[in-house]
């Protein structure tokens, strides 16, 4: 009988144990809902939902897994389900095509030796990075979040988004390489970087499309 | 086994994220010491993280967050009870027509339903401060600073805490190696937090004022001539000590005796 099984662990109940284990991450939960919804009473309503969810199925919730993942999973599971339907789908999916006004430096800018470039991402304003990173296309913005901000192994962020490592990877690429793209045109519009003819970042896979580790291993074998 | 690169190329973020096994790592790094190019890549993926870290450190979620989150909670569980007496009542009412009996039972359960739960605040600070410890020894927040060297890690943050920050120096023969340090709050007080990498592992360390913030609790041990309070929380061992006025309290995965070990003989 669920009624007595569930006030039988040894003194601490369900609840208590949830809190003890969840509740640290709230933090975390919240920043991440942040960055989904980009709206705090959006985030706040995702994370209140999330967790009540996740409470309500903590029992299918294996101990010695990771539990911050599995929170992780509920948040980005309970974003694609609710607030998205409830969001304006095309507002959410702006930030797939670059700003016109951006495109136009993007295109004539290019990087006045890579040096200035790498010191440029040190100087760069926080405003500007979060913006560049709130304006990425949301399955790439996911994962950059969940290993840059959120130190998610690949592993845990393939099963937080529902996808294979593969799938991660060639995200997490891309992602960062459009994020880089993006923050250099910045620079460049700044005058932090001066243009000049040297190539800028491309947001193109290598020529052979990034391939997973799994895969890469089997190559190597063989 | 040698790389080109191409190779390089795709793997240098799994390169960063830790991704790599260890083959795998070290075949990339001695392609880097000898790539100029492959090595530029490497550094300006690293920034690009740092600046992401940077511009998205964790913050503390509102407090309201927290408290409508209990209220949700509470409210879970309310909604469970009235299933729970849902079910008993109609199994009640099919096996005992009798309704004074199932008032009895019912309100027997209904009475351990409501139970008291233990108060939580009754903890002694160590034991809180321990909990925040080793949540962010877990997390491995994003670092402000990244040097191998106490003295940066002071004068960086000489204008940003009102107190020395002085990072504790590990002996050479523990193969411990200073990270990082960031800014942090324990309880409402500024702190700076600084990790380290010991032999496999990481030991994290809060810099506090210990006259803003007096400690209590947990054992006292004697290490290395000072008095350390130590609590184990989780699988995780804190200590905490004080010297000239500032407080310390490292956490580590280490086992106790390492880490009475590492305290011991820091300076
Ligand atoms: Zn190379």
């Amino acid at each position: 009988m669920g009624l007595f099984k569930r006030r039988k662990q040894s003194g601490a109940s369900q609840r208590e144990v949830f809190e003890r284990e969840a509740l640290p991450h709230l933090d975390a939960l919240h920043g991440m809902a942040l960055r989904l919804t980009r709206d705090e009473r959006q985030a706040e309503d995702l994370v209140q939902d999330a967790l009540v969810k996740a409470y309500r199925f903590f029992h299918r919730f294996e101990e010695g897994s990771n539990i911050k993942a599995w929170l992780f999973k509920v948040l980005v599971n309970t974003f694609y389900n609710t607030v998205r339907k409830e969001k304006n789908l095309g507002k959410l999916r702006a930030g797939v095509e670059l700003e016109p006004h951006r495109e136009r430096y993007l295109g004539a800018a290019t990087v006045a030796g890579r040096h200035a470039e790498e010191a440029t991402l040190d100087a760069l304003a926080v405003e500007e990075i979060k913006r560049e990173v709130d304006a990425l296309p949301e399955e790439f913005r996911t994962a950059v979040l969940l290993c840059d901000v959120h130190d998610l192994s690949y592993k845990e962020i393939a099963e937080v988004v529902g996808c294979p490592v593969g799938t991660v990877m060639s995200r997490l690429y891309r992602g960062r390489k459009l994020l880089q793209k993006r923050l250099h045109g910045y620079a460049v519009e700044q005058g932090y970087l001066k243009a000049d003819a040297e190539a800028e970042p491309s947001a193109e896979e290598p020529a052979q499309a990034i391939a997973s580790l799994e895969d890469f291993r089997r190559r190597k074998q063989a | 086994m040698s790389m080109s690169c191409d190779d390089v190329r795709k793997f240098i973020q799994a390169y960063l994220d830790g991704e790599l096994d260890e083959h795998e790592w070290a075949a990339l790094s001695l392609h880097l010491e000898s790539c100029a190019s492959c090595r530029r890549e490497a550094r300006t993926e690293e920034r690009l993280r740092r600046a992401v870290r940077r511009s998205l450190p964790l913050e503390p979620a509102p407090a309201s967050l927290r408290q409508r989150v209990g209220t949700a909670l509470d409210a879970a569980d309310a909604e469970r009870r009235e299933e729970d007496a849902g079910r008993l009542r109609r199994w009640t009412l099919r096996l005992v027509p009798a309704a004074a009996v199932i008032a009895l039972g019912l309100g027997f359960l209904w009475s351990r339903l409501q139970g008291p739960r233990p108060a939580s605040g009754l903890k002694t600070s160590l034991a809180s401060l321990a909990e925040q410890s080793i949540e962010w020894h877990r997390l491995s927040p994003p670092m402000d600073v990244t040097a191998t060297n106490p003295e940066a890690v002071q004068r960086y943050f000489s204008d940003k805490v009102p107190f020395a920050v002085r990072p504790p120096v590990f002996p050479a023969g523990q193969r411990a190696r200073l990270v990082g340090a960031r800014l942090a709050n324990l309880r409402e007080h500024r702190a700076v937090f600084v990790t380290y990498q010991v032999g496999g592992g990481r030991v994290s360390v809060f810099i506090f004022d210990s006259n803003a913030l007096p400690v209590a609790g947990g054992r006292v041990v004697r290490a290395g001539g000072r008095d350390v309070r130590w609590q184990e929380v989780r699988g995780y061992n804190v200590g905490l000590y004080s010297a000239g006025g500032t407080g310390y309290a490292v956490t580590s995965d280490l086992d106790p005796r390492g880490l009475v070990q590492l305290i011991a003989h820091s300076h």
